[in-house]
């Protein structure tokens, strides 16, 4: 009898294991969670902008539920556009922070995620949630110009008269590049509210190495 | 001795294996292969490329070509020189949201030139494996380039440059670069000691055999 008590804890323990290989989505990147699972996914794309109401200053809390969906649940990926719409500036800062969070998180077990992250933040078009994305992923810019060098060499400037200058605007390569307003979301605290959250656990294999 | 160095475009998990054989061909050029790291997220802007062109994004076996190393930087110097002299440098914006790279403009960036040199060798058959977008730091800043990988190493096309040079003797600072394995796909580039310590191994093994 006793036996059988253990053989059926075992089993209970097991069980989070089995229902993330039954019920999540392929390209998951972080195991089932019971705080983010297939009803909580389904409410959210049932209605996407409900989310806001519990994070009315978006705010890291905001940026690591976003985090905490698309790892867990990369379906839910397709309420991003409509909850990036009926989001404020602030709200959107904090959904391109979780998003990249998300994306450098997913790219080391599931690419094919991460790309589908990076794809969302695009298709938002909202300016303030892909300048936070790509402050969280480091995306580096590239627009160097000039005419071949017949020697072979590299040149830097010049070329058919046109002079290499850097470009304004573009995505910088370090936190500091994301301006934010007075009073809102700051950089330091969505890292550090993201970093304080629950940590994802993620798998160190990878499909292409 | 010519029959020696023919040799055929090859798919990247062979590579290190050809080494043996190309050994002593008495080229003038010595190359090595990239070599690739773990898993990268992808540049914002590849993604949005994949969005707006999605068959070049798609892996693709190429044709069955049969050309000799020479003949393979005869094409690859061919496609460089043409693609540089058939789009005007000029700057484009850098955010994220307007930034866009396109094949064949009038006027463009090095994203620009190297889309539109891989489209065109991947036209002549050239598996997607064998042509691979790479992201480095020029003394400009980030800059992209189109790697070509013939039997005997990595060869760089660059708007920057009218020659085709061997990867290893670029004064850059390399990033990241397409996987071999998929094409929408980045890892990171390990050092160039590294790739030479590849080449040593794959030679001291072949010479064990």
């Amino acid at each position: 009898m006793r036996s059988s008590y253990f053989i059926l804890g075992f089993l209970f323990l097991a069980l989070p294991d089995v229902s993330f290989a039954a019920t999540a989505y392929s390209g998951a990147c972080a195991p089932a969670s019971s705080q983010v699972n297939a009803e909580k996914a389904t409410t959210f794309l049932d209605q996407p902008a409900a989310l806001l109401a519990n994070f009315a200053d978006g705010g890291g809390a905001l940026s690591s539920t976003i985090r905490d969906l698309v790892t867990i649940r990369p379906e839910t990926l397709e309420g991003i556009p409509s909850l990036s719409q009926a989001a404020s500036g602030d709200q959107n800062r904090a959904i391109g922070a979780g998003l990249g969070t998300a994306a450098s998180i997913c790219v080391l077990s599931q690419p094919a995620t991460a790309m589908d992250i990076q794809a969302a933040a695009l298709k938002t078009s909202n300016e303030e949630l892909v300048n936070a994305f790509v402050s969280i992923t480091g995306d580096i810019p590239s627009n160097a110009v000039a005419g071949s060098d017949p020697t072979g060499e590299s040149v830097t400037g010049g070329g058919r008269g046109t002079t290499t200058t850097p470009s304004a605007g573009g995505g910088g390569t370090s936190a500091g590049s994301l301006s934010f307003t007075a009073g809102s979301l700051t950089v330091s605290n969505v890292f550090s509210a993201v970093a304080a959250a629950p940590a994802v656990v993620v798998s160190p294999v990878s499909p292409t190495n | 001795m010519k029959s020696l160095v023919t040799v055929s475009l090859f798919l990247a998990l062979n590579s290190t294996s050809c080494w043996a054989a190309q050994e002593g061909s008495g080229s003038a050029l010595s190359a090595t292969f990239v070599a690739e790291s773990r898993n990268v997220l992808a540049p914002l802007q590849f993604v949005k490329f994949c969005m707006n062109y999605p068959a070049e994004c798609e892996a693709r076996t190429g044709d069955d070509l049969s050309l000799s190393r020479d003949e393979a930087l005869k094409t690859l110097e061919e496609v460089n020189a043409r693609v540089n002299q058939s789009i005007e440098p000029t700057l484009k914006p850098t955010a994220p949201l307007t930034a866009h790279w396109m094949i064949g403009p009038a006027a463009g960036d090095c994203n620009d030139y190297a889309v539109t040199k891989r489209h065109e060798l991947l036209g002549k058959g050239w598996p997607s494996s064998a042509l691979r977008l790479a992201l480095v730091f020029a003394p400009t800043g980030g800059h992209l380039v189109l790697v070509a990988r013939v039997k005997d190493g990595d060869y760089v096309l660059d708007n920057l440059s009218g020659a085709v040079k061997p990867w290893s003797e670029t004064s850059y600072s390399w990033v990241s670069i397409e996987s071999t394995v998929n094409p929408k796909f980045w890892v990171a580039v390990g050092t160039k000691n590294q790739a030479a310590t590849e080449r040593k191994s794959a030679i001291n093994a072949a010479s064990l055999d």
